[in-house]
């Protein structure tokens, strides 16, 4: 059942009250709030979802609500609570739906240990997957939403699980977090998608998100071996530049890019230098959406080859 | 007195090391201390070679030299000093 089947008043009611039971990827949150921009936002945004009617086991139980205080007559917060506490200062009162969103990604960074857990966006296609790490302002959602709205399949915008058993990549397809110019830059670039209310004056500027594909959803539980890794770079009005990468120093920035590679110990080592193994890795600049997305559309799957020493 | 270029350098915990190469980049984790360290192909040498067996400097240089087919200069044994220094910060070789 998917949650665009649900009445207004059902949605509500269950956001209100017991919580929305969301499948989201390999998880399911449980998700409680009253706050209408949260409600509207869930509802738009997830709306291909699939959502568990039985009561039972939940990864995540959050919630978004306003703090018990008098803030609430004046500037109005905003709490994420997990396992009813919150991990967080509050935020404002506007900001609800991207504090969801960033609850989210927490909750998955910090308890999401049968993965190894990496800050990066992934897409798919034709099996094969990119997996793009890279610091903030980068371009790296910019460049997952044009990719995605092109035809590749969302894993993530954000957050990597790659599993060290299986050595493939899960998805986690949630709503792409877009910033400031970004915003517009996608608009114009994909009229047809859909992108959800601006938040402005976060920590992150102005923020919105667009709703991932019916097809991405469809396939949250389908995992892919990697095939690539990209560090991206936006540079106003530069060509689009694709240069291959040592893997040493890839994988050493990989390092840099995990949430739980010390957390797993010599698990986090063979799983993380089985990705490199298998992937060819590159730096990649570019300036224009168009542009990049024709050389990920050209982009050949490598040959592996081995070379481990004990 | 004893020089301290003769003393012999040992590696710590070599047990502990575990290691991938991809081409002449190597990278070892060190499961003692949870660190991870990217390496070129000269300290990986030195670093195996005294997981092997404990050598001082002017064995080492011999050595690394053979392995990897290098003329033992002046150069090489200047580069080598500062490796096992650096490899001593890291923690990962001590001298006796």
């Amino acid at each position: 059942m998917e949650l665009s089947s649900l009445t207004q008043c059902e949605l509500n009611t269950q956001l209100r009250h017991q919580g929305l039971r969301l499948r989201i990827g390999p998880f399911i949150a449980q998700i409680r709030s009253s706050i209408p921009s949260v409600i509207n936002g869930i509802q738009q945004l997830y709306a291909d979802y699939p959502i568990e009617q039985e009561s039972g086991f939940a990864d995540f139980h959050v919630e978004v609500s306003p703090p018990r205080n008098l803030r609430r007559w004046f500037r109005p917060q905003v709490l994420f609570l997990f396992d009813h506490k919150s991990p967080f200062k509050p935020l404002p009162y506007e900001q609800a739906f991207p504090v969801l969103e960033w609850g989210l990604n927490w909750c998955v960074s910090q308890f999401a240990h049968n993965y190894l857990t990496l800050h990066a966006a992934v897409v798919e296609k034709d099996g094969h997957t990119v997996i793009m790490p890279a610091p903030p302002g980068s371009g790296k959602s910019t460049l997952c939403a044009g990719l995605v709205a092109r035809g590749w399949r969302l894993f993530s915008d954000e957050l990597v699980l790659f599993s060290p058993k299986t050595g493939e990549v899960s998805p986690i397809p949630r709503p792409i977090s877009l910033k400031n110019e970004s915003i517009e830059v996608i608009r114009s670039f994909a009229p047809e998608v859909v992108i959800g209310r601006s938040s402005a004056d976060t920590a992150k500027g102005t923020v919105a998100h667009m709703k991932a594909p019916i097809e991405s959803v469809r396939q949250a539980m389908m995992p892919v071996a990697p095939t690539w890794v990209i560090y991206p770079r936006f540079e106003a009005h530069a060509s689009a530049q694709l240069i291959s990468k040592p893997k040493g120093a890839a994988f050493m920035r990989l390092i840099e890019n995990s949430f739980n590679y010390t957390l797993l110990g010599l698990q986090g080592f063979e799983a993380l230098t089985g990705l490199i193994d298998v992937c060819d890795c590159y730096d990649f600049s570019y300036g224009s959406l168009d542009e990049a997305i024709a050389v990920f559309d050209a982009l050949e799957p490598p040959s592996t080859s081995l070379n481990i020493c004990n | 007195m004893v020089s301290k270029l003769a003393l012999p350098w040992r590696a710590r915990a070599s047990s502990q090391l575990h290691w991938r190469s991809w081409g002449d980049e190597f990278v070892v984790y060190h499961a003692g201390s949870g660190d991870t360290h990217q390496l070129d192909p000269i300290a990986a040498e030195l670093l195996k070679s005294l997981a092997q067996e404990p050598a001082s400097t002017f064995e080492l240089v011999t050595r690394v030299s053979v392995s990897l087919e290098l003329e033992a200069d002046d150069d090489l044994f200047e580069y080598m000093e500062k490796v096992l220094c650096t490899l001593s910060r890291l923690d990962l070789i001590e001298q006796s």
